[in-house]
C-alpha cells in the first residue's frame, strides 16, 4: 500500500506506478475529538485508501473498495468507515451499483466487531447512500450530495470569515468551540427527531 | 441415516454414537498406559508358559520340586503384586496428570463429558486388565494344581487361591479403581502415588493378616442375620471362631457380646483357671461347653454356594462397587441429575 | 432466547477466601463480552463457572436460557480455553486434533488441521515443546473446529505477539459475523477491547463493578477536570462521580449519568480505557476524609 501524505494544500506524489491506477482522498473538512481537556486537535487526515483496481479490471465478486482504520484518531470507527464509503463515491471510485464489502470480510481484516459494521452500513442506508439485499450484500444506491471540493472551500472560508474569527475574538478557545459545535449539532439532531416522532403520530 | 432404517435401530445407534467416537480417542490417548500393562502381564505369561514347558505336566520328579518350592512360589507371589503395579502406575496417574497439569480443564469441557470419558477410560483398562489375567491365571493354576497330587495343595492355599484366573482378574481391577479414586481424589501426581502405595499395602494386610480379615467377618457377620447352619442365634455371651466363611459360635445366655475368638484367647483364657484352659485348648467344644458356652455354627454364605468363593465375591464385588461409587462422587459434574431451570 | 449467559447474584467462596461476591450480569446472544479486571480479582473464576468447572456456592448461572454449565447440553454448546491453552496430555499436536475429534460429536477435523498449517504449527511437533503462543493457538483451534455457540477464553492473546493477536480478533469477528457465537473473553489489557467488544463487565474485588453494553455506557459516562466537589456540582444530582482518588486535587474525574447527557464544554467523552481504570481504581471515601 502507497501512503501518500498530504500537508497543508500541497500534494506530495512518491513513485506513482502509471500502470496501476491509484487515488488518493484529500479530506478537507476537520474531523476530531478532545480526548485530553488540556488539548484540542485540529488535524487534517488524509485517508489513502487502497483502491486496488488493476488496470485490466477488478475481480467481480470483490468489493472495490477495502476499509483501513485509524485507531488513535478519536474518530469512532463506523464513522471512519461511512466516510470512507462517501469519499470513495465523490471521487468516483465507487459507483451505483457497487458492492460493499461483506460484514465478515471487514471485520476479519480490521479486527473489529460486527456490529460496528452493521451500524455503518445501516447509517449509509438510513442517508441512502446504500441499500441492503438480504443474502445478497450491501449496495450503493445513490451518491451523497455531491460536494465539489470548490464548493467545500467557500463553505470553510466563510465558516472562518464569517463565524470562526469573532468567535475566536471573544475568547472562546478550540475546546470551547468544538464542544459548542458538538453540543449545537447534537440539539439539531434532537428537535429534528422529536420532529419526526410528532410528524408520525 | 437411511430411510431404510427402521426407527427402533436408529436411536439406539444415536445413543451409543459418542462410544463409537470416544473410543478411539481414548485408546490414542492412553496407548503407553495400554501397552505397558500389555507388555508386563505378557512378560508374565511368557515366564509362566517358559516354566510350564519345563517342567511338562504332570511329572514327579526333583525338578518339579525345585519348581514348585523356588520358582514358582516367587514368580506367583510377584504375579500377585501385579494388581499393585497396576494401581501406583497405571491407576493412579491416569486423571491425576491432568488434574495437576491443569489439562483436566479442556476435557472436562468437552462435548462429551466426564463422566463418559472416566467410565469409558476405567473400562478400557478394566477389560484389558480382565483378557490378560485370565490366560496368566489359568497357566499358574495349571502349574500348581499339575504339581498338587505331590504337595498336597488345594485352592485356599493363599498364593493358589490368588494366582487363580478369576482372582487375579478381580485383584487386578481393584487395584487399578484404587489408583483412580486416589488419583482424583488427591489430584496431585506424587501424592496420589504414595497414596495409593498406602491404601494397596493396608489392603494387603488386611487380606493376608487373618485376625483382620476375621475381624472384618465378625463385624459382618454381627450385621447380617446369619441362618445357614444353626438355629437363629440368642442372646448371649458369644466366643466365635472362623474358617474363611464359616463362624463357630459358642454362647451362653447372658448378656449378649460377641467376641472373637482372638478376643477370648487375650481376654477371657488367662482368667480361666489351668484346668480349665487345658480343657479348652484340647477339646474346644468341651471345654467351651463346660464353661456355659454352646455350640453354633454358621456361614455366611449357604454351603450350597462355595461360601469362600462367595465370600470373596462378595467383598471384593461391594469394594469395586464402593470404589466406583467414590470415584464418581470425587469428580463430580455434568449436572444433569439437577433440574433444569425453566424460563419463566 | 436471549441470553446467552444469565448470572444471578453468584457467588462463590474457597476454602480461605471469598472469589466472588454476588456477581449479576447478563450476557446477550451474539454479544462481545470483555471481563476486565486485575489479576486476582475473580476474572477465572467467573469464566470456569461458566464452563462448569466449578459450581456457584450461591446464586445461579444458566446458559442460553436454561442450561446448567457443565451439563450435557450445555457442554455440546460452549468451548472453553483456559489461560496459556492447556491441552489433552497427548504427546503431538497430531494426537490432540484426533483426541479433541473424539470428544466431540461436531468437530470439524479439517478445518482445524487448515488452521494449524495455516499458523505454521507442526503436526507432528510436541505438544510440550510448542511455544506458548503456539499452545494457545493450538487450544483455540480445537475449541473453533467445535463450532460452538458460545466461546469462552481465558486470556487468549496474553501469550500472542502483536500480529497473532490481530489475526486472532479478525478472526474471531469473522466468526462472530458468520454464525453469530457469542464470546466472551477476559483481557488485563484494555487498548484492544473497544473495537471488539460490544459489551464489558469490569470485576473489581469478586464483584462486578460494571456490566453493560460499552456503547450505552460510554454514552453514560463523561470526563471531567476538577477536584470532586467540582465534578459533583457539575453533576448536578443527575449523575455520580466515580473517580474518588485524590479528592481535592485536579485531577481527570469520570463521572457517570443516569442519562447522556447534552454536549458540555465542561465535559469530555471517555473511553474505554478512561472507564476501565476509574471503576478499577474506585476507592470510597467520606468528604474531608483521606482516601483509604
Amino acid at each position: 500500500m502507497l501512503i501518500i501524505r498530504c500537508e497543508g494544500g500541497e500534494e506530495v506524489d512518491e513513485n506513482l506506478d502509471s500502470s496501476r491506477d491509484y487515488r488518493f482522498a484529500y479530506l478537507a473538512s476537520q474531523k476530531f475529538s478532545t480526548n485530553h481537556l488540556s488539548e484540542a486537535r485540529h488535524q487534517r487526515y488524509s485517508f489513502p485508501m487502497e483502491l486496488d483496481k488493476a488496470v485490466n479490471g477488478a475481480q467481480s465478486d470483490q468489493s472495490p473498495i477495502r476499509f483501513r482504520l485509524n485507531a488513535s484518531s478519536g474518530v469512532p470507527t463506523y464513522v471512519q468507515l461511512i466516510n470512507q464509503v462517501e469519499q470513495a463515491l465523490r471521487i468516483g471510485y465507487l459507483n451505483v451499483g457497487d458492492r460493499l464489502p461483506r460484514i465478515k470480510e471487514v471485520v476479519e481484516s480490521l479486527a473489529i466487531n460486527p456490529n460496528t459494521v452493521l451500524k455503518a452500513y445501516k447509517e449509509l442506508e438510513t442517508k441512502g447512500i446504500a441499500s441492503g439485499r438480504p443474502g445478497v450484500g450491501t449496495f450503493i444506491v445513490a451518491s451523497p450530495p455531491a460536494l465539489s471540493a470548490e464548493a467545500f472551500d467557500k463553505l470553510r472560508q466563510e465558516f472562518i470569515d464569517g463565524w470562526l474569527k469573532s468567535a475566536l475574538k471573544v475568547g472562546l478557545d478550540h475546546a470551547d468551540i468544538i464542544t459548542l459545535v458538538q453540543s449545537a449539532l447534537e440539539t439539531l439532531d434532537h428537535s429534528s427527531s422529536t420532529l419526526t416522532s410528532q410528524v408520525s403520530q | 441415516m437411511t430411510t431404510t432404517l427402521s426407527p427402533t435401530v436408529a436411536p439406539l445407534t444415536i445413543r451409543t454414537k459418542w462410544l463409537a467416537r470416544l473410543l478411539p480417542g481414548l485408546l490414542r490417548l492412553h496407548r503407553t498406559a495400554l501397552l505397558s500393562v500389555a507388555a508386563i502381564y505378557l512378560a508374565f505369561i511368557s515366564i509362566a508358559l517358559i516354566v510350564l514347558h519345563q517342567v511338562g505336566h504332570p511329572r514327579v520328579s526333583i525338578l518339579a520340586n525345585q519348581v514348585f518350592n523356588a520358582t514358582l512360589y516367587n514368580f506367583a507371589t510377584y504375579a500377585e503384586y501385579l494388581p499393585v503395579f497396576v494401581a501406583v502406575f497405571i491407576g493412579a496417574p491416569l486423571f491425576a496428570r491432568s488434574y495437576e497439569t491443569g489439562t483436566f480443564r479442556f476435557a472436562w469441557t468437552q462435548g462429551v463429558g466426564r463422566r463418559r470419558i472416566v467410565a469409558t477410560t476405567i473400562s478400557i483398562f478394566v477389560l484389558e486388565l480382565t483378557i490378560l489375567s485370565f490366560p496368566l491365571g489359568i497357566i499358574l493354576s495349571r502349574l500348581w494344581f499339575d504339581l498338587s497330587p505331590q504337595f498336597a495343595l488345594n485352592i485356599w492355599i493363599d498364593h493358589v487361591f490368588f494366582t487363580s484366573a478369576w482372582m487375579m482378574a478381580f485383584s487386578s481391577v481393584i487395584g487399578l479403581l484404587t489408583g483412580v479414586l486416589m488419583g482424583i481424589a488427591v489430584r496431585r501426581l506424587l501424592a496420589a502415588l504414595a497414596a495409593t502405595t498406602v491404601v494397596m499395602v493396608v489392603m494387603f494386610i488386611w487380606l493376608t493378616w487373618t485376625t483382620f480379615f476375621h475381624e472384618t467377618l465378625l463385624w459382618v457377620a454381627k450385621a447380617m442375620p446369619i441362618t445357614y447352619g444353626g438355629p437363629a442365634v440368642i442372646k448371649g455371651n458369644y466366643v466365635a471362631s472362623y474358617n474363611f466363611s464359616f463362624i463357630n459360635f459358642f454362647y451362653t445366655d447372658k448378656s449378649g457380646h460377641l467376641i472373637s475368638q482372638s478376643q477370648f484367647y487375650s481376654q477371657i483364657f488367662p482368667k480361666l483357671t489351668r484346668a480349665q484352659s487345658i480343657r479348652v485348648s484340647d477339646h474346644p467344644v468341651a471345654g467351651l461347653a463346660r464353661l456355659g458356652l454352646k455350640e453354633w455354627q454358621g456361614a455366611l454364605f449357604h454351603p450350597r454356594f462355595h461360601e469362600v468363593l462367595m465370600t470373596w465375591i462378595g467383598f471384593g464385588s461391594v469394594t469395586a462397587i464402593a470404589l466406583v461409587v467414590a470415584i464418581f462422587a470425587f469428580l463430580g459434574g455434568n449436572d444433569r441429575m439437577l433440574p433444569r431451570r425453566r424460563h419463566p | 432466547m436471549t441470553s446467552a449467559i444469565q448470572i444471578e447474584a453468584v457467588s462463590r467462596r474457597f476454602r480461605r477466601r471469598t472469589a466472588l461476591r454476588s456477581v449479576t450480569a447478563t450476557i446477550p446472544m451474539g454479544s462481545v463480552t470483555a471481563l476486565v479486571g486485575s489479576n486476582g480479582a475473580g476474572k477465572t473464576t467467573l469464566l470456569n463457572l461458566m464452563a462448569g468447572l466449578l459450581t456457584p456456592s450461591s446464586g445461579t448461572i444458566s446458559i442460553f436460557d436454561n442450561l446448567i454449565p457443565g451439563s450435557m447440553e450445555a457442554l455440546g454448546k460452549v468451548a472453553y480455553v483456559a489461560q496459556d491453552g492447556p491441552v489433552s496430555t497427548s504427546r503431538s499436536v497430531g494426537d490432540a486434533v484426533h483426541i479433541a475429534r473424539a470428544f466431540n460429536i461436531s468437530f470439524d477435523f479439517d478445518a482445524a488441521v487448515l488452521r494449524l498449517q495455516r499458523l505454521g504449527i507442526d503436526l507432528k511437533q510436541r505438544v510440550s515443546k510448542l511455544s506458548g503462543g503456539h499452545r494457545a493457538q493450538l487450544a483455540i483451534t480445537l475449541a473453533l473446529a467445535r463450532t460452538p455457540d458460545l466461546l469462552v477464553l481465558d486470556e487468549p492473546l496474553s501469550s500472542l505477539d502483536p500480529i497473532a493477536r490481530r489475526d486472532l480478533l479478525g478472526e474471531l469477528m469473522g466468526h462472530c459475523a458468520e454464525s453469530g457465537m457469542t464470546i466472551i473473553f477476559s483481557s488485563h489489557v484494555i487498548a484492544e477491547l473497544e473495537r471488539i467488544a460490544s459489551h464489558l463487565v469490569l470485576i473489581k474485588d469478586g464483584e462486578a463493578v460494571v456490566a453493560g453494553e460499552i456503547d450505552e455506557l460510554l454514552g453514560q459516562h463523561r470526563i471531567f477536570m476538577g477536584s470532586v466537589t467540582e465534578a459533583e456540582l457539575v453533576s448536578n444530582g443527575e449523575g455520580s462521580v466515580i473517580s474518588q482518588t485524590h479528592p481535592v486535587t485536579l485531577a481527570a474525574r469520570v463521572i457517570r449519568f443516569d442519562v447522556p447527557p447534552l454536549a458540555n464544554a465542561l465535559l469530555a467523552p471517555a473511553t474505554l480505557e478512561d472507564l476501565a481504570y476509574a471503576y478499577l481504581e474506585h476507592t470510597s471515601f467520606v468528604a474531608g476524609e483521606l482516601p483509604k
